[in-house]
């Protein structure tokens, strides 16, 4: 693995990881604050915001036109959530054209877009946001959250994860609430723009071909401490969701019903072992046991053995501690395909685990892992799950971790499953 | 070995065939820890009625057939395959289009194991009436999800609205009435008749060396005996210029809905041609309708239109077409905004500096999508299986004109060649 060159300390950090093979050069700033119901809404906007326009270019289109020009760069904008963290990011992949004259050039008028988009958006005299902006940005907001409902997958799945984690601020909506946006909140949205930048711990990502790495750090040093101060920020951590989290609620089975031909089930167990834990290699092992992979329990038992559905698989998700179950199935055999589903998680819980499981799973995880070398995008998600944890593993330490995984660490992180939360998205009897 | 040179892109591709008729394609790409292969044949859900030279009838094979194989070719009588591959660490895959079959690895050690045990499990069938059976299930609930997927209905409506006659009108994976008709005889016949090394092309690309891998392809292949190539002659239906339907309407539980709108196309069979077609057309509709457009400016602002908005284009040697929109709350308002736009620049012409800038945004995203192994592999593989070597792109794209994209704009479009599907809420 080339090293991994960190720079910075506190609130503001940039990591770079120089390598000549691609032929992509990738920038992300990631921007880092609890979420807070009061702000959730307003915060999740201001990704969008940002491409609207800045200072230099006004408008939505000139961005684009000058994007286009950088030999197709694409410009993306996002906010996700981290446990109980929004993160909200501003990203770049500029393509380096063999031999181009213009390569260096050009990542100069990138690397100054963004730091523009991020602190000189297009504002009034008074420094507002323009209206015109707000009330695009509102309405193409509010769709982003109707069209949520109609990717049933992603939905339901997103569903039982904040249905589990209620009333933790983890549980709020990604993208915020609908009935929050209006088109009067310019003063809000100014708020929580300032609420995030002076507040955010802000991590900056740069990977590919790179020239003079330290003089880029200086030069986004010096361009974002200028104009905020560094000592005065939030500096939160992922905790996982522990299990006391369930004392004060009962255990849940949410149903919904539209008209759709395939139930989905999802059903939620915590963990309380986070990307921190010590048992963290050995959790990854167990979710790939239970339904990461094909040769797992789930992909067999449900699939494969019983026919019941196309998908059946798990996701360990290590910023909450949650492990999700979830499979697309006839409607009229969800009964029996939570049924096989419970059963494999209690086999592992037994120790039900044979060691070609174990082999398979381990070199699995392990393959994945030597690839993040050649995925950029991954690398960056593997870096910043250690930043925001306080547990910085390097990938050499996983992977020597995760080979040194038995099967009694297996069980164990098996034995602190409980369930927590159901949530079936289905068609209603008479539908069927 | 054959090499070949993309100084553009600083690439070398050599290539090989096996005295068995297999062809090989190897890309190093050096400094890549992980290596993806894909082993595919010419065949796909559009080859539903075909005989071979040796033969004088037509066989009329059931929709879906070519989908239902790739899920059988996993079936194995002693081990399971994913578990052969999980052994090595490598992750497998599988996937049908309208005119390919593809299997797939991705590892970053025991290349060679990973190859035997590709190279192996696509050439040992083994089918039987149960296993046959138990598979019915599985893409059946493959099918019910896909028929529940917003754009996916909107897509495959527009295909069925757009063409009359040709075979992409019909789902890949068939419906589920229609595997229902296959049996282990159905599959055993598709198998011995596109599975042949003559029909077939494995690509290898990443961290590897191109004669070490063809070493390892070649010893495994000599250990093999195939009778000898029937070559394949594929029967499609002649496909009227027109569209059959211009519009079609349908209903889901949705919240907000789609509008796709279909420009039907003329194929091409020459690589060359197809190539320039392609990546011309790309030009000429991210000129129109991109993110940097006047059109994206106005309706985004509007709000006829939301991020969703997109045109993709696609042009082979059986069928071609465009297909423009995403969702919307007034689906006839955006069919109507998009043909407005089309016709606009037939009368004012593209400007020169949307085109160039069109140009350039071209070129720099086939750069950045040969970062991923597995697009680079797909795309060898899709122009491949039709002859083509896709790198020369980077070249013909340099030297199109402004009038070519107007001429070809006016190729595209005709009012008797577009269809509309619309999915609207329940």
């Amino acid at each position: 693995m080339p090293t991994v060159q960190h720079f910075g300390d506190k609130r503001l950090r940039m990591h770079a990881l120089h390598t000549e093979k691609f032929y992509t050069r990738h920038y992300s700033i990631k921007l880092t604050i609890p979420l807070d119901a009061k702000f959730i809404t307003s915060t999740a906007v201001l990704p969008y915001l940002w491409l609207e326009g800045s200072k230099s270019y006004p408008s939505a289109r000139k961005i684009m036109q000058l994007i286009d020009s950088l030999y197709g760069t694409v410009l993306h904008s996002s906010v996700s959530k981290r446990g109980g963290l929004q993160v909200v990011e501003i990203s770049a992949a500029m393509p380096y054209i063999h031999g181009n004259q213009e390569n260096r050039a050009a990542m100069n008028q990138l690397e100054k877009l963004l730091m523009e988009l991020l602190m000189a958006p297009a504002t009034n005299e008074d420094g507002s946001f323009l209206s015109t902006h707000v009330s695009k940005v509102i309405e193409l907001q509010k769709n982003r959250i109707r069209n949520l409902h109609d990717d049933k997958t992603t939905y339901a799945f997103e569903q039982a994860m904040e249905r589990a984690s209620r009333p933790l601020p983890a549980s709020l909506p990604r993208l915020g609430y609908l009935d929050e946006l209006e088109n009067d909140m310019a003063p809000l949205l100014y708020t929580a723009y300032r609420r995030l930048l002076e507040n955010a711990k802000i991590d900056i990502y740069v990977s590919g071909k790179l020239y003079q790495v330290e003089d880029m750090w200086i030069d986004f040093q010096q361009k974002l401490e200028s104009q905020l101060s560094m000592t005065n920020f939030l500096n939160p951590l992922v905790e996982p969701i522990q299990k006391s989290h369930m004392e004060n609620r009962a255990e849940l089975r949410d149903i919904e019903y539209q008209r759709v031909n395939q139930a989905k089930l999802n059903l939620v167990y915590c963990s309380g072992i986070g990307y921190a834990h010590p048992l963290y290699p050995a959790a990854l092992v167990m979710n790939g046991i239970l339904g990461k992979f094909p040769h797992s329990k789930l992909f067999v038992e449900v699939r494969e053995k019983r026919s019941l559905a196309y998908y059946a698989s798990s996701q360990y998700d290590s910023m909450t501690g949650f492990v999700v179950l979830y499979a697309g199935v006839q409607p009229g055999k969800v009964g029996e395909a939570r049924l096989v589903m419970e059963e494999q998680v209690e086999a592992i819980q037994k120790g039900k685990i044979s060691d070609q499981e174990i082999q398979f799973t381990k070199s699995g995880l392990l393959n994945q892992y030597k690839q993040l070398e050649d995925q950029p995008a991954s690398w960056t998600e593997i870096d910043f799950n250690g930043q925001l944890t306080g547990q910085k593993l390097t990938m050499e330490d996983l992977q020597k971790k995760i080979s040194d995984v038995t099967v009694e660490d297996i069980k164990k992180v098996a034995e602190h499953l409980v369930f927590q939360q159901e949530f079936l998205l289905t068609a209603r009897r008479e539908q069927v | 070995m054959k090499r070949t040179e993309v100084k553009s892109l600083n690439l070398e591709i050599y290539s090989h065939q096996l005295s068995n008729g297999l062809r090989l394609v190897c890309i190093p790409r050096p400094g890549y820890q992980q290596v993806y292969a894909l082993f595919s044949t010419a065949y796909g859900s559009c080859d539903n009625s075909f005989r071979t030279e040796s033969e004088s009838e037509i066989r009329k094979v059931p929709d879906g057939i070519a989908h239902f194989l790739e899920h059988k070719m996993f079936e194995e009588p002693d081990e399971d395959v994913f578990s052969r591959f999980a052994k090595y660490g490598a992750s497998a895959n599988a996937f049908t289009t309208y005119l390919q079959t593809s299997y797939l690895f991705s590892c970053t050690d025991s290349v060679q194991e990973n190859l035997n045990v590709l190279l192996d499990f696509v050439q040992h069938p083994y089918f039987t009436d149960a296993n046959v059976e138990k598979e019915k299930g599985i893409i059946s609930e493959e099918i019910r999800m896909y028929d529940d997927h917003p754009d996916w209905r909107c897509y495959s409506e527009l295909m069925k609205a757009m063409y009359e006659k040709n075979p992409v009108r019909i789902d890949i994976a068939g419906t589920v009435e229609s595997i229902q008709e296959i049996t282990k005889d159905t599959l055993y016949d598709c198998y011995h008749t596109f599975y042949h090394p003559e029909n077939m092309l494995l690509v290898v690309v990443g961290g590897i060396d191109p004669q070490q891998t063809l070493d390892w392809v070649d010893q495994n292949q000599q250990k093999k005996s195939f009778p000898a190539f029937s070559p394949i002659v594929r029967q499609y239906p002649k496909e009227p210029e027109t569209v059959y339907q211009q519009q079609v309407l349908h209903s889901l539980d949705v919240v907000r809905p789609k509008c796709l709108l279909g420009l039907k196309d003329f194929p091409v069979t020459d690589g060359e041609n197809m190539l320039r077609q392609d990546w011309l057309t790309g030009i000429v509709l991210d000129g129109l309708f991109g993110k940097a457009s006047v059109f994206y400016e106005t309706f985004s602002q509007s709000g006829l239109i939301d991020q969703t908005f997109s045109w993709e284009y696609e042009v082979t040697k059986n069928y071609a077409h465009a297909m423009i929109g995403g969702n919307t709350e007034s689906p006839q308002e955006l069919q109507k905004a998009i043909v407005e736009t089309i016709e606009r620049a037939l009368s004012d012409g593209i400007e020169a500096e949307t085109f160039e800038r069109s140009r350039k945004k071209l070129l720099g995203r086939i750069y950045t999508s040969y970062d991923s192994l597995a697009s680079l592999a797909r795309d060898m593989t899709s122009y491949g299986l039709q002859s083509i070597l896709p790198f020369h792109a980077i070249d013909v794209c340099s030297s199109f004109t402004c009038e070519q994209a107007e001429q070809r704009l006016k190729e595209l479009y005709s009012k008797e060649r577009v269809s509309c599907s619309i999915v609207k809420s329940l």
